[in-house]
Order: C-alpha cells, then sequence, then structure tokens
C-alpha cells in the first residue's frame, strides 16, 4: 500500500443555506480545496461524493456535482454511511489512491438538510436505525436514540444534566471563531438546562441543528504530494467498524461499541496511543456522544466522561482539545459533509492555521466520525512531517 | 438578543413525492398472528439454540434455515429509556411517549419499544428509573393493531 496525503482542502459557510443549489453549494467547498492544492477539475481522476440524500432533491448526487464542476469524466462514486458518510468518502478516496489504482482523488461530503420542513428531517433520520422493527410501529428519534445512551450512562455513572450542557458550551465557544459555523455565539450551562425538551434528557441545546453544508478534501500518493505541498498532511490511519441496525441487539448503552472497535484498529495502524493526539473532533451531535467519545477513544477511562469536561480537560491547555472548531453542536452538522468538514479543521491545525490552535506537540490529530447511533464508526489518523 | 429576521431566499415549489413502502412479513407471519391472540413469541435456532429478537427465520451462526417458534417471558429489566417530545411527522399525532429498552430476563434478549401506564412527564421526575423491573404486554394502542409494549412491573 501506498502513503496517501491530503494536499487541500476547503470548507463552505454552514448554516441555512437555501440562497445555494446542491451544486453550488458542493462548488464552495471543492473550488478553495483545488486552489489550496493548485490543482484544476481535470486533474481529479477520482470524485467521491459522501452524500445521504433524502431531504435533497438530486438522486444521483456525485453526477450532478461532477457536471457543475466540469468533472465528468472522472471515475464517479457516491458513497453513504450515515453521519459518517463524508469519512467513508474519504476512506475510499484513500483505498484508491494506496492501491496504486489513482494518483490524485477529491472526496467531497455534501448535505443539504433544509430543503424540507423539520418534521420531515426528523422523521427521515429517525428512519436512520432498523425502520422495520424500530422505527414503522415506536417512532425512534435520533435524538431519542442517543438519549437512551444518556439515561444509561447518568444511571450507571452519576453523569449529569449539567455536565452535558457544559459539552454544548465548550463548543459553543469555540464556534465563535470559525467563519463557517452556523451558530457563533456563546451559551450558558442554564440556557442549555433551560432550553426546551426533544428527547428528555436530551434538550434542544444539547443537539446539533439541522444543516446545510459541504467540506472537500483532496489525496495524491506520496510522490505527487511532495510535488504539490510543503506540507502534506498524510493519512497514518483511516478504520471502520459498525454495529446493530437495532439498538435492541448492542451490548450495553454507555458506550459505542462500534467506536471503540474502529479506535483501536486505527491506533494500531498508525502505531499511536490516545496520549499522542494533540487534537481531536469527535462525533458530538448530542452532548452525551461527545462524552461517550471521550471514553471511547480513551482520553479519559470509562465512565469518566462526566468529569473529564467538568475539568476542563478537553478544552485547548487540557489533556486533549476536542472539536475546538464548534464541533457538530455549534459550528453544525450537514451529516454528509461532517466528515470532510472534521478532516478541513484538523488540517488546519496540523499546518499551525487553525483559528483556535491547539498546541501541536507530537504532529497527531484524530477525527472520530459516527454514523447513526454507533451504527458505523470512522476513526481517521493524521499526521505532520 | 437583537437578531432581525432574515428575508428568506427565493426558492421553487418541488413536485411532492409520497412514498408508502409494502414491507413484507411473510417469513415471520406466525409473530403477527401470536399477537393478535395476545402474546409475544419469537425464533430460536434449533440447532445452536440462540433465541433472536425480532424474530428471523435464518441462523447466520449456523448458516441454517431450522429455527423453531417459542412463546417469550414476561418479566424485563429497564436498560435505557428515553421521552420523546419532538415526534417525527408521521407520530405527531401521538403525546409524547416512553421508548424503553428491556431485557428479558429468562431470555436474556432486549426489546424497543413504548413503556406504557407512566405519564411522560412523571418519567422525567423519577417515575422511571434504568433498573426499574417491567413487563411485556401486548396492548392495541391504536385499535386493531395488538402490538408488544412494556409496562412498569410494580
Amino acid at each position: 500500500m501506498r502513503k496517501v496525503a491530503i494536499v487541500g482542502v476547503g470548507h463552505s459557510k454552514f448554516g441555512d443555506r437555501n440562497d445555494v443549489t446542491f451544486s453550488e453549494l458542493a462548488w464552495e467547498s471543492m473550488k478553495p480545496a483545488l486552489e489550496d492544492a493548485g490543482l484544476t477539475p481535470k486533474d481529479i481522476e477520482m470524485l467521491v461524493v459522501g452524500n445521504t440524500g433524502m431531504w435533497s432533491e438530486e438522486g444521483l448526487p456525485a453526477v450532478v456535482i461532477a457536471d457543475y464542476a466540469g468533472m465528468s469524466d472522472a471515475a464517479l462514486i457516491r458513497v453513504e454511511a450515515a453521519c459518517a458518510t463524508s469519512s467513508a468518502a474519504l476512506r475510499t478516496a484513500y483505498h484508491a489512491i494506496a492501491s496504486g489504482e489513482v494518483d490524485i482523488a477529491m472526496a467531497v461530503g455534501i448535505e443539504k438538510m433544509r430543503e424540507v420542513d423539520t418534521p420531515i428531517v426528523v422523521e427521515l433520520i429517525g428512519r436512520a436505525g432498523y425502520y422495520y422493527w424500530e422505527f414503522e410501529n415506536f417512532g425512534f428519534t435520533f435524538p431519542a436514540y442517543y438519549a437512551l445512551h444518556a439515561t444509561a450512562h447518568m444511571a450507571k455513572y452519576g453523569t449529569t444534566e449539567e455536565q452535558l450542557a457544559m459539552v454544548a458550551v465548550k463548543n459553543h465557544k469555540y464556534a465563535v471563531n470559525n467563519e463557517y459555523a452556523q451558530f457563533r455565539r456563546e451559551i450558558t450551562v442554564e440556557d442549555v438546562l433551560k432550553s426546551r425538551p426533544i428527547a428528555w434528557p436530551l434538550k434542544l441545546l444539547d443537539c446539533c441543528p439541522i444543516t446545510d453544508g459541504s467540506a472537500t478534501a483532496i489525496l495524491a500518493a506520496e510522490e505527487v504530494a511532495k510535488k504539490l505541498t510543503d506540507t502534506p498532511i498524510w493519512i497514518a490511519a483511516c478504520e471502520a467498524a459498525g454495529g446493530t441496525a437495532n439498538l435492541s441487539k448492542r451490548d450495553s448503552y454507555v458506550g459505542l461499541r462500534a467506536a471503540v472497535l474502529a479506535a483501536q484498529k486505527a491506533y494500531k495502524k498508525a502505531k499511536v496511543g490516545p496520549d499522542q493526539i494533540d487534537v481531536a473532533n469527535v462525533h458530538d451531535c448530542f452532548t452525551i456522544a461527545e462524552i461517550m467519545a471521550y471514553e471511547d477513544l480513551g482520553f479519559c477511562k470509562k465512565g469518566e466522561g462526566g468529569k473529564f469536561i467538568e475539568e476542563g480537560q478537553s478544552y485547548i491547555g487540557g489533556k486533549i482539545p476536542v472539536n475546538v472548531d464548534g464541533g457538530l453542536k455549534a459550528k453544525g452538522h450537514p451529516i454528509g459533509a461532517t466528515g470532510t468538514s472534521m478532516i478541513f479543521h484538523l488540517v488546519e491545525q496540523l499546518r499551525g492555521e487553525a483559528p483556535n490552535q491547539a498546541d501541536i506537540k507530537h504532529g497527531y490529530a484524530l477525527a472520530h466520525n459516527v454514523g447513526g447511533t454507533g451504527h458505523y464508526c470512522y476513526v481517521t489518523i493524521l499526521k505532520r512531517d | 438578543m437583537a437578531m432581525a429576521e432574515k428575508e428568506k431566499p427565493p426558492t421553487f415549489r418541488s413536485r411532492p413525492l409520497t412514498l408508502i413502502y409494502n414491507l413484507p412479513y411473510g417469513k415471520v407471519a406466525k409473530f403477527w398472528e401470536a399477537l393478535k391472540e395476545g402474546k409475544v413469541i419469537t425464533t430460536k435456532c434449533k440447532k445452536c439454540g440462540k433465541v433472536y429478537f425480532p424474530p428471523q427465520m435464518d441462523c447466520p451462526q449456523c448458516m441454517t434455515s431450522d429455527m423453531e417458534w417459542i412463546e417469550l417471558s414476561d418479566e424485563a429489566v429497564l436498560e435505557a429509556f428515553s421521552i420523546v417530545v419532538v415526534r417525527p411527522a408521521s407520530f405527531e399525532k401521538y403525546n409524547p411517549y416512553i421508548l424503553a429498552i428491556g431485557r428479558l430476563v429468562r431470555e436474556d434478549v432486549k426489546i424497543s419499544t413504548w413503556l406504557l401506564d407512566v405519564d411522560p412527564m412523571e418519567a422525567a421526575k423519577g417515575k422511571v428509573k434504568v433498573g426499574m423491573k417491567l413487563k411485556l404486554v401486548v396492548r392495541e394502542v391504536d385499535p386493531g393493531r395488538p402490538l408488544y409494549y412494556f409496562v412498569p412491573a410494580e
């Protein structure tokens, strides 16, 4: 397998983007990524589009984006892994280059969720589990899937609603400096606790918003990457694992097995441990998800995630800065774009160009991108020279 | 907060699309028939003895389809719950409902469903606790549509 580097990244403004079409929104992150890499659309041999769809009108997202961007001759593919969709796109592009099939590939993550009404989004995303057994008759919703984990975690480890709120407070604080973020305002623990219940114990400000956005990464083989840039960001590992469709088949509800498995594989492949990760983006679709991520990734012991945020260990200056771009919570969560958005931010961090810069000591950054409720998990570790 | 309502950008309304799927249930028809008699049954692999819930007619562990139907016991323990306030479009006709995952003590299988007979507003105030004992029952929340639910055991 060949070494693969990220040579260009781009990001659109996240939020309510009914000011642009699907293709226009994709191009908003593709163009800066091409400029960053010093490439043109004709240089892209393979275009991998991560898009979950359903709420947007296009049935063949890779095709319409390639048409708009002048890339129709490239090898086109669309991939889906729920909220981990563009991590799956990144992994597909990574494999194509590592195997020697192509030298340059682009992974575009895009989601346009606000073209339909909110109850329809709640309906569609609630179906992202096992429709037949858990949605058709019982209406499990996406916030509820995570709320189940919150009640289990609170009961077993004494995690509190205040600790959950602290995750949202941290991520909103860091989003203020992120020009691409949907919400650029600080909130307090009281604001979160007083917000209206969505799926108790999760309240409105425990939940990520419904977001439109796109983010792009361009990948290249080692020899090509070295010609294109002086600061290639290497993919040290991009690993994945899955989880049962039925939540009822899980061993427990205090963590995500898919995340633990994907993290173990990624640490092994990259030959690093959690102590060598300088900065991380984790999948905080709901506040409880970030607390479980600290534990599943080994940033703290099982059950101590609540204490970890309470002590400020995931702030810059703490044990490991987490989601210092605002996370899904405040930056927004266009589900198919979130994976490459995490990569965009971590590349900025490793290049030393992030708005909220962490101290890079070991040269490693980690992205933890969960699809559904632990139905998929992708863990990517990036490295700078 | 002084936030001026932003003017909405111009959009076209697309052609509407209504999607209704026909969900096959032939292979596990016995499961749905038993509910009409007030029983919750499921499948068990005759070779390895693994109990499946939801029922399925194939055991991938043994690569066999030689399954038997068993009736489930009704004693369960609550593992996780949530009160769904913001409902999906197709569930808006219901009041807020309590989702529960309970583990059947005898079979050691878990079931996802609603927890009935508890006011959802009371559930958040300590009326429902992880670890509490539950009973598996068959009820018709929608008349003519018997389904499996949990209720508090005491």
